[in-house]
């Protein structure tokens, strides 16, 4: 049984339409318009266990959306959704216990109270047995290097410290899946980076699927083996990443390397050779590099619409 | 249990975090016995009766409405609207909680934390003020009306998970829990007795569950009024209605729920 398995899952909001200007206002509180606005329109995929996969698009593509739905706390249009064979919307607490869901900047800790309070509290609301709890914390909180702060509130604490607060809190029952909501937004790339490292080592020493949305190209660079390319509510690409730059890049780099310095050829696949032995021709030339394309480039060429470079 | 006995305290321990909003609070608690009894004293003040109640009685009155109201009003449930537009909601949503018990054990804590107040300023209204105080021996009566104002604590309960989730679908909660709140001062009983009022607005206010809140509680309490079974039963049909019309509006606006913000 996969993980996760997503098919034809639509989602549709009603949006209220504002006219322009204070007549247009008034008229608003007449008669609104309202119309759909499609968020997701027909995503499938599969997830098995132990993957860590990296939904990317640009702002609206329908990332945040499709993750909520996989979580339970949006109710989808259309199309079937089960999440460890379970149908997310029921919210039924085995499903719960079994998940976790963190959201970027959004604090889901009690404000007024330092962070070890929502740490006991959820050990409650998990029903965790006192042992297992206090290993877990143990290792979580050594893993993220916030022991210090246990005990302040948590409004009081940095974005990064509460940042991994929230995952302390996110996996102190040890879910079978992690949804990452934009989890290094805001950060800054020193805490970034130390998110990403915690990240990847509790993917490889815990059994378990997270799931990732992000505009960082980083995080899913170091992160994610797969990607979903989502944009405008489709998937434009589900794969291996390293596989996404020979999928939608025609070309590769050449950079020569000459004694007054070193230039750069952009070239088809299927001109490389080629262009590489007549570039060798020139006595002048020292040494050649044949690069790949920036993974960041491709994503934003695909962002931008253009589908191959 | 334990889920739910760990979130009632985690909720008082919030409420102490805020000292000064929690003096201010208890402030106003005091003030809004004192209203209404300054206003009383200047119309019977001097002596004789209104609608069958001397000063002595409508203190009487005052004085339980007062304690009834930390009981009965004291919520967290308020905040629902707000909850649901801020997407805050997504949080006991994510929680393997029953929503609903989350939200009564929230206003359980506030309750207590009233409660425990009461015990500290009524003894001071008391020495101040000498209303005179009725103690209900008869065991019958006392079971009626601690029946009647657990059902008017859920009925309390219902009404404000239903004018929240209406932040399901408008941003524009606010305007109606106040006009709500507004409603609520004046039909409940909170500031008179409701029997001081014509027959006609009696019988109109008796189709409506705010009565059940305070005032009736109250009249069984004292043991007057009408039959206590019967506005018990009254009770409990309105307990049925709005919460079966809790869970109904409810489970429709869930599926309307964006977790905006979140």
């Amino acid at each position: 049984m996969p993980t996760i398995l997503s098919q034809n899952l639509r989602k549709v909001y009603s949006v209220q339409k504002k006219r322009p200007g204070l007549s247009g206002s008034i008229r608003d509180l007449i008669s609104p318009i309202h119309e759909d606005k499609v968020a997701v329109k027909d995503v499938s995929f599969v997830i098995e266990e132990g993957e860590l996969v990296g939904f990317i698009g640009p702002n609206g593509a329908g990332k945040t959306t499709t993750l909520k739905m996989l979580s339970g706390l949006l109710y989808p249009t259309g199309g079937e959704v089960r999440v460890l064979g379970f149908d997310p919307w029921k919210r039924e607490h085995n499903f719960l216990k079994s998940i976790s869901l963190v959201m970027g900047q959004k604090n889901q800790l009690w404000w007024d109270l330092p962070a070890i309070e929502s740490f006991n509290l959820a050990k409650d609301i998990y029903g965790i047995d006192g042992k297992v709890y206090q290993k877990t914390l143990d290792k979580l909180v050594q893993m993220l290097d916030i022991g210090d702060v246990l005990n302040v509130q948590v409004r009081k604490l940095s974005l990064g410290q509460r940042m991994k607060a929230e995952l302390v809190a996110a996996l102190i029952h040890s879910p079978k899946i992690l949804f990452l909501d934009e989890p290094t937004i805001g950060l800054d790339v020193v805490m970034q980076q130390s998110m990403r490292v915690f990240l990847k080592e509790y993917n490889q020493t815990n059994p378990g699927s997270i799931i990732l949305t992000s505009h960082y190209m980083d995080d899913v660079k170091e992160l994610c083996k797969r990607v979903i390319i989502i944009d405008q509510g489709s998937i434009l690409y589900d794969g291996l990443l390293s596989e996404v730059i020979a999928r939608f890049s025609q070309h590769k780099i050449i950079e020569v390397i000459t004694p007054s310095g070193t230039k750069t050829h952009k070239v088809l696949r299927a001109k490389v050779a080629e262009k590489a032995a007549d570039l060798l021709k020139d006595p002048q030339v020292i040494d050649i590099n044949i690069k790949e394309v920036e993974i960041e480039d491709v994503i934003r060429r695909i962002f931008a619409g253009e589908k191959k470079d | 249990m334990q889920k739910y006995f760990s979130i009632f305290q985690i909720t008082l321990q919030e409420i102490f975090t805020y000292r000064l909003n929690m003096i201010m609070w208890r402030v106003r608690q005091v003030f809004v016995f004192l209203i209404p009894f300054f206003i009383w004293k200047s119309v019977l003040g001097t002596g004789g009766e209104i609608y069958g109640y001397s000063f002595a009685a409508v203190m009487t009155y005052l004085f339980g409405t007062t304690i009834l109201r930390s009981l009965v009003m004291g919520s967290r449930t308020v905040d629902l609207g707000w909850m649901i537009n801020s997407g805050y909601l997504t949080i006991p949503l994510m929680r393997p909680l029953n929503t609903f018990g989350l939200f009564f054990v929230r206003d359980l804590a506030d309750k207590l934390f009233n409660l425990g107040f009461m015990f500290l300023e009524l003894p001071l209204i008391y020495f101040i003020f000498h209303p005179p105080i009725f103690l209900q021996f008869n065991p019958l009566q006392l079971f009626l009306a601690f029946s009647s104002v657990l059902f008017a604590i859920l009925i309390y309960f219902f009404i404000n998970v239903i004018f929240g989730s209406l932040a399901f679908w408008s941003r524009d909660v606010w305007a109606p829990r106040f006009l709500l709140m507004v409603i609520m001062e004046f039909a409940t009983g909170a500031m008179f007795p409701l029997d001081m009022l014509p027959q006609v607005w009696q019988r109109v206010l008796a189709f409506t569950p705010f009565p059940y809140l305070l005032f009736i509680p109250l009249k069984i309490y004292l043991g007057s009024g009408a039959s206590a079974p019967l506005q018990l039963l009254g009770s409990f049909v309105w307990l049925v209605i709005l919460g079966s019309l809790a869970k109904i509006i409810w489970n429709k606006g869930i599926k309307s729920y964006e977790a905006e913000g979140r």
